[in-house]
């Protein structure tokens, strides 16, 4: 994976394997956001077809609640996590640059062990969860606020 | 010197932090009946151990990735979520028996009952959870629990004839008093304890935790190849004891205070009063472990923010899994359920479910883009990895029968 950032499915056929062997390195991939935060997993992939070429590629990183069990034909729980999730998302933000559960591909940094996205976590619906156990349980809590002790 | 200091401390910390209740249990219950005939099982359980934690420790020190999210990216979801489930409920036993085994020790020295410790002791591994550094934790268990070094003491105290005690040990057959199928039993539930699924979850998340990077990789070689076989030697000290005190008088190991009675024979009131501490220290430790492993393999499998080296608030869906385990081990250990026949099944499950903890570590061991060209394992190291793989699938393949056949191994 030298060229992380060429997601085209290639015209010459004997290279193709490679980039198909490519896609499947990034399922399931840990991500990180731009301040390096773990912000969930490639849970799925978005293929688009390219209307001038023909050409299938890779437009999307999904992840998020629901999306797994989406692709593991889990639909009914897919929409319940999903439902479930805008429950606890109480504060949408309008300004995103994208939905929720999608990463464009374009800001997807390098891919090895971990995948850098150029997001911030907040804006993710993997991290909705978090916030509301956050608010919700941890921080009442006394001492969730520092370090433990050295 | 601080160097060399650092080293033996995790070397030390290592041995302590080895021995848990599944090895104290299934240590002393086969002394006692199959006398020192399933001794080579323990070895051949720390080799296994050895291999591959120092796997998931290298993998973690040189690409920062704990065992849990290999696991996924591995074996797919759906296979991880197998694994997933199966490693969190037998972890959950895991931990009930280590929260158990902490509450009898204290009840052993305050003589109250062991289920009205047991909230309490759910507490301080809680708040040990919540509060205490990694490392701080794990030095103060982990040399604590060398206390059980007295089991070796004892043997020495004894006075075994000891070419009769390796003679012993190097001839193993199946006692007359026993069949084929409990000897296979106790064996896997001996390989069990030695191979615990959560001490790779823990080993190789501490790493991350630790800040570890490919200069650690020395230490990482020496903690494991010093410290988990001179712990297998502290188990096979539990199995001696018991094998030269409790067989000949044909006493059965089925409560943990039992496993002290060869120490206290022995050495006397001081060596029980060590030992006491010994133990407390070996089950709160490995509580502590089994509980950070259930947040790890749940965060890790999600692609959560996990871990104690910052404060919970940057990590706090896996505190509130933390918890919630605690929590949900000490109410299962309050129904009263025996804490020697949860250990059992825990460790016998454990076995079952290895392969599928343990395949992921190897493929990416073996991954250069990963752990980097010159770090991939070498060809004797995959020889020996491949044949534990082989023997954990028929171990797995064995297991649910033999629980069957012999009703638990009674």
């Amino acid at each position: 994976m030298s060229e992380a950032s060429d997601w085209r499915v290639p015209d010459n056929p004997t290279s193709a394997g490679r980039v198909l062997h490519a896609t499947l390195d990034l399922l399931d991939r840990q991500l990180r956001d731009r301040n390096g935060k773990l912000c969930g997993n490639v849970d799925d992939l978005e293929i688009t077809r390219d209307e001038e070429t023909g050409q299938m590629f890779i437009s999307a990183i999904l992840c998020g609640p629901g999306v797994l069990a989406y692709r593991m034909g889990r639909r009914r729980l897919g929409r319940w996590l999903e439902e479930a999730n805008r429950r606890v998302h109480d504060t949408p933000r309008h300004h995103e640059p994208f939905e929720r559960t999608r990463i464009p591909i374009e800001l997807a940094g390098q891919v090895g062990p971990t995948i850098d996205v150029a997001v911030d976590i907040d804006d993710l619906a993997t991290h909705d969860m978090e916030r509301w156990t956050l608010t919700h349980v941890i921080r009442h809590i006394p001492g969730s606020g520092s370090r433990a002790n050295q | 010197m601080k160097k060399v200091l650092g080293v033996a401390l995790g070397v030390l910390t290592a041995i302590g932090g080895f021995v848990d209740m599944g090895d104290l249990v299934a240590n002393a219950e086969t002394g006692a009946r199959f006398d020192m005939n399933l001794a080579w099982v323990v070895i051949v359980g720390v080799i296994g151990i050895v291999v591959y934690a120092e796997m998931s420790g290298r993998v973690a020190a040189l690409c920062g990735r704990p065992v849990f999210d290999l696991v996924r990216e591995r074996l797919g979801p759906r296979f991880g979520m197998a694994n997933l489930l199966a490693s969190f409920f037998i972890n959950m036993l895991t931990l009930t028996a280590e929260i158990a085994g902490v509450a009898l020790s204290l009840s052993l020295v305050s003589s109250v009952n062991y289920l009205f410790l047991i909230p309490f002791v759910a507490f301080l591994v809680w708040l040990v959870c919540w509060r205490m550094s990694f490392v701080m934790m794990e030095r103060i268990f982990g040399l604590l629990g060398l206390c059980l070094v007295v089991f070796a003491v004892t043997v020495w105290k004894i006075g075994p004839d000891w070419n009769q005690l390796f003679s012993d040990a190097a001839h193993p057959h199946v006692p007359h008093s026993e069949t084929v199928f409990t000897y296979a039993y106790f064996g896997i539930a001996l390989f069990g304890a030695a191979m615990t699924p959560y001490e790779v979850f823990f080993f190789s998340s501490g790493a991350v935790e630790d800040g570890w990077t490919r200069k650690d990789l020395g230490e990482n070689k020496i903690n494991v190849l010093i410290g988990f076989p001179l712990g297998a030697a502290l188990s096979l000290a539990i199995m001696a004891s018991t094998h030269l005190l409790l067989a000949p008088r044909h006493i059965s190991v089925d409560q943990l205070s039992q496993v002290a009675l060869p120490v206290a024979s022995a050495v006397g009131r001081l060596g029980l009063a060590v030992v006491i501490i010994g133990i407390f220290a070996a089950t709160f430790g490995a509580a502590l472990e089994t509980s950070l492993s259930a947040g790890y393999v749940v965060a890790q499998y999600l692609g959560w923010p996990w871990g104690k080296h910052s404060a919970p608030r940057t990590a706090s869906r896996f505190h509130v899994v933390v918890m919630m385990s605690i929590i949900a081990a000490a109410l299962f250990g309050l129904t009263g359920v025996d804490p020697v026949k949860v250990t059992e099944y825990s460790i016998v499950l454990s076995a079952a479910a290895l392969p599928l903890t343990y395949f992921p570590i190897l493929v990416i061991a073996n991954d250069p883009r990963y752990v980097g060209p010159e770090h991939t394992n070498g060809r004797f190291l995959n020889a020996v990895a491949s044949v534990y793989l082989v023997i954990l699938v028929l171990v797995a393949i064995a297991t649910i029968p033999l629980m069957i056949i012999t009703k638990g191994g009674s």
